[in-house]
């Protein structure tokens, strides 16, 4: 029986504690999770990998850079334009959090407001609407 | 000048004195009829034995005739003297009864009534004037002094007797004494006598004391009058300077007041303005009198508030803010706290008294205190979330099983990291409030659908307390223009605290409804209900009721403040009914329209 190939996350996150959270949670549910805590290692990362499912982006990362210049760049990427993004931040204000909607991310989180289950679950349906849309 | 007729009969006696030969009349006349009867009784004894004997009756007629002679010269040579005496004193006589007739006129015409005691007799002469000021029959009357007494007022008898005594022992110059007497109606009036003691000349023994009686009731009455309003107006002018001390007293404690005071007429002159609002704002008491208010205005107040102030001091209601920028003298700008007080007289304005503040520091420390809460809560929120997705993850089933008291305990920390989380947004939410920093995104939406989640929500709870929940949606609006997540603060709040605070199976009902052209909001409970005392503080930051706060220890306080918040930034009106142990009723009403657009660094969460 041939192995269902591997969901692949790209995580932005910055905070040890919840970076750690999250990739168990995801490597749990049967993700290749990939935590950086800086913008540049996440362009990097999509570099190597050539290709990412999902990305879990937190606003303020290590560095200067911060998740709506990632954003950015990756919408100015043919390749990467089409990653869905989920947006999962503590602190973004409401303009920031406007960019985000406007530059196309798929949702907007408050990481204390919900569950890890929550959001994944959201992420398992968006997936499934991408695939069959691409079916 | 016509010489007064008694002056006249006085000089003329001192002039002349008593006319001579009477006294030589008297004399001479009894003398030259003694003489002559002597004589004639000789002659007749005499003569006959004389030759004349034959002419006896000759001699003796001669004799006779010669006295008679004499007699009459004498008479003759007296009585031109008597007559012209006479005459004279007839003259006085007239002229003095002229003038008693002048006296007694002038007695009767000036009211005067004239009276003598005989000191010795107890006799009193009272004149006819005297006798009908009493209003007896207009004749003088003699009578006993008893008669007097009787008629003088039994409280005044006592000081006339002994002002007359002191007044005949000459210890007093004058008799002088007012008093009331009875008239003949028996009605007292009041009348003033003024006399004096007549003394015997030769004895210097005092014999009578006599004077005049003056009716002097009117004047009485018009002394009481005076007297009364006399009285009037001493106390109108204790008054008067109780009031001018008060004015001082509170002038002194406005003078001296930390707080800058100003009075304004109603037509915007300043007239008065306290060493603090002087001090405050950098003009001279001389450089703000006469000048409008105005004179402090800086570009950087709203001119809303200019407005608002307007509307509610022109219907006399006291108007107060903390949103007023002044400029001062200098040109410095502070934020002022504004409180303006209309002074009526009825329905007149007579001044407007202005009590200003520069709070421009104290709003620099709220902000900070404000700002400081926002950052402290933001730093809570990631340990929060790390508690919350590992207690998550504990209890999720790719970990192993827990044992049941592991997974309990693992329940509570999740549950009480929720709480906390719940805290940590009000707060931000009320920090956003204060600083003024939130957003309202408003998009069409249906309340009936946003209630309906959160009543969802709130089900196990509900169902836990076995309480019933009545929707009433009949004349709710399709759609309306809200900020979804504000409106679901509002419906939150008013429905989580009414099953909160509402005891098992009671009853909960809420109403969303079209109101005048407004949209009504109302949420119902038969619970707990808020005690009077505290109705006053619902919508104060922190606050929580004495009888809930014993029942329920998870409210922070914030919900309330935070709904009123969202309610009147939108133009809308909150208020409530509540009676403890019966239950409390939310009202709110929001314009039609919608809420408004506001661009803020965040929305409420």
């Amino acid at each position: 029986m041939e192995e269902e190939k591997k969901m692949r996350i790209l995580i932005l996150e910055d905070e040890r504690q919840l970076a750690k959270a999250v990739r168990d949670a995801f490597t749990d549910r049967g993700f290749e999770a990939i935590v950086v805590a800086t913008v540049g290692d996440g362009i990097k990362q999509l570099e190597n990998l050539k290709m990412v499912d999902i990305i879990w982006l937190d606003h303020y990362l290590l560095g200067a850079e911060n998740g709506l210049d990632f954003v950015v760049q990756l919408k100015n990427h043919s390749s990467w334009k089409n990653i869905p993004i989920f947006v999962v931040s503590n602190n973004a204000t409401t303009t920031n959090i406007r960019s985000y909607i406007q530059l196309g991310v798929t949702n907007y989180y408050t990481k204390a407001d919900y569950d890890i289950s929550q959001i994944i679950n959201d992420i398992k349906y968006a997936l499934a609407q991408k695939a069959s849309a691409q079916a | 000048m016509e010489q007064e007729p008694l002056q006249s009969g006085k000089s003329f006696l001192k002039e002349t004195g008593q006319p001579h030969g009477g006294t030589v009349f008297l004399i001479l006349t009894p003398l030259i009829l003694c003489v002559g009867a002597i004589g004639t009784g000789w002659l007749v004894y005499w003569l006959p034995k004389t030759a004349y004997a034959g002419s006896s009756w000759q001699i003796i007629s001669a004799v006779v005739a010669v006295q008679a002679f004499l007699l009459t010269f004498l008479l003759f040579l007296v009585f031109p003297k008597y007559r012209e005496f006479s005459d004279q004193a007839s003259t006085i006589i007239e002229a003095t009864a002229v003038k008693g007739e002048r006296y007694v006129r002038a007695l009767s015409g000036s009211g005067l009534g004239y009276w003598d005691l005989d000191i010795e007799t107890g006799e009193v002469f009272m004149s006819a004037s005297m006798m009908s000021m009493l209003g007896y029959s207009d004749r003088d009357r003699l009578d006993n002094f008893q008669f007097w007494l009787n008629s003088v007022h039994p409280d005044d008898a006592e000081g006339l007797k002994r002002t007359m005594e002191y007044h005949i022992d000459k210890r007093t110059p004058d008799y002088s004494i007012e008093y009331r007497i009875k008239r003949a109606n028996g009605e007292y009036v009041w009348v003033a006598d003024k006399g004096r003691a007549i003394t015997d000349v030769t004895t210097g023994k005092t014999i009578k004391l006599a004077g005049v009686t003056q009716d002097v009731s009117n004047v009485k009455r018009v002394q009481e009058v005076l007297e009364s309003r006399t009285l009037e107006l001493e106390e109108a002018q204790n008054k008067i300077e109780q009031e001018m001390q008060n004015v001082r007293k509170f002038q002194k404690a406005v003078d001296s007041s930390t707080e800058a005071v100003s009075i304004t007429t109603p037509d915007g002159a300043i007239v008065y303005v306290n060493p603090a609002w002087s001090a405050l704002n950098g003009f001279t008491e001389a450089e703000a009198l006469g000048r409008n208010p105005r004179l402090l205005k800086s570009e950087d107040t709203k001119t809303d508030i200019f407005v608002a102030m307007w509307e509610k001091i022109a219907a006399g209601v006291p108007f107060h803010t903390e949103d007023v920028m002044n400029r001062r003298k200098d040109g410095s700008v502070y934020q002022a706290e504004l409180s303006i007080f209309p002074i009526r007289e009825g329905a007149q304005t007579l001044f407007y008294v202005a009590l200003t503040q520069d709070i421009t520091l104290r709003k620099d420390v709220d902000r900070a205190k404000t700002e400081f809460v926002s950052l402290a809560s933001h730093q809570l929120r990631t340990p929060l979330s790390a508690i919350r997705w590992y207690s998550e993850m504990l209890l999720s089933k790719y970990v192993g099983e827990l044992n049941e008291k592991q997974r309990q305990y693992v329940k509570e920390i999740y549950s009480g990291n929720l709480r906390m989380v719940e805290l940590v947004n009000a707060l931000l939410n009320v920090s956003r409030i204060d600083l003024g920093t939130f957003a309202v995104e408003p998009e069409p939406v249906n309340l009936v659908e946003i209630c309906d989640s959160v009543i969802m929500e709130l089900t196990p709870g509900i169902n836990e307390r076995k309480q019933t929940i009545e929707r009433i949606y009949a004349s709710a609006p399709g759609t309306y223009i809200a900020d979804p997540k504000l409106i679901r603060i509002v419906f939150q709040n008013f429905l989580s605290n009414a099953v909160k605070y509402t005891q098992p199976e009671g009853h909960v009902a809420v109403e969303i409804a079209t109101k005048e052209n407004n949209l009504y909001i109302r949420v119902t409970d038969n619970g707990y209900g808020i005690p009077k005392a505290q109705h006053s503080k619902i919508f104060e930051k922190l606050f929580r009721a004495d009888n809930v706060r014993q029942k329920d220890t998870e409210g922070t306080g914030l919900g309330m403040y935070i709904v009123k918040a969202i309610v009147e930034s939108s133009g809308g009106k909150i208020w409530f009914d509540s009676e403890e142990n019966q239950g409390t009723t939310f009202h709110v009403l929001l314009p039609m329209s919608g809420m408004t657009k506001k661009s803020g660094m965040k929305g409420l969460s």
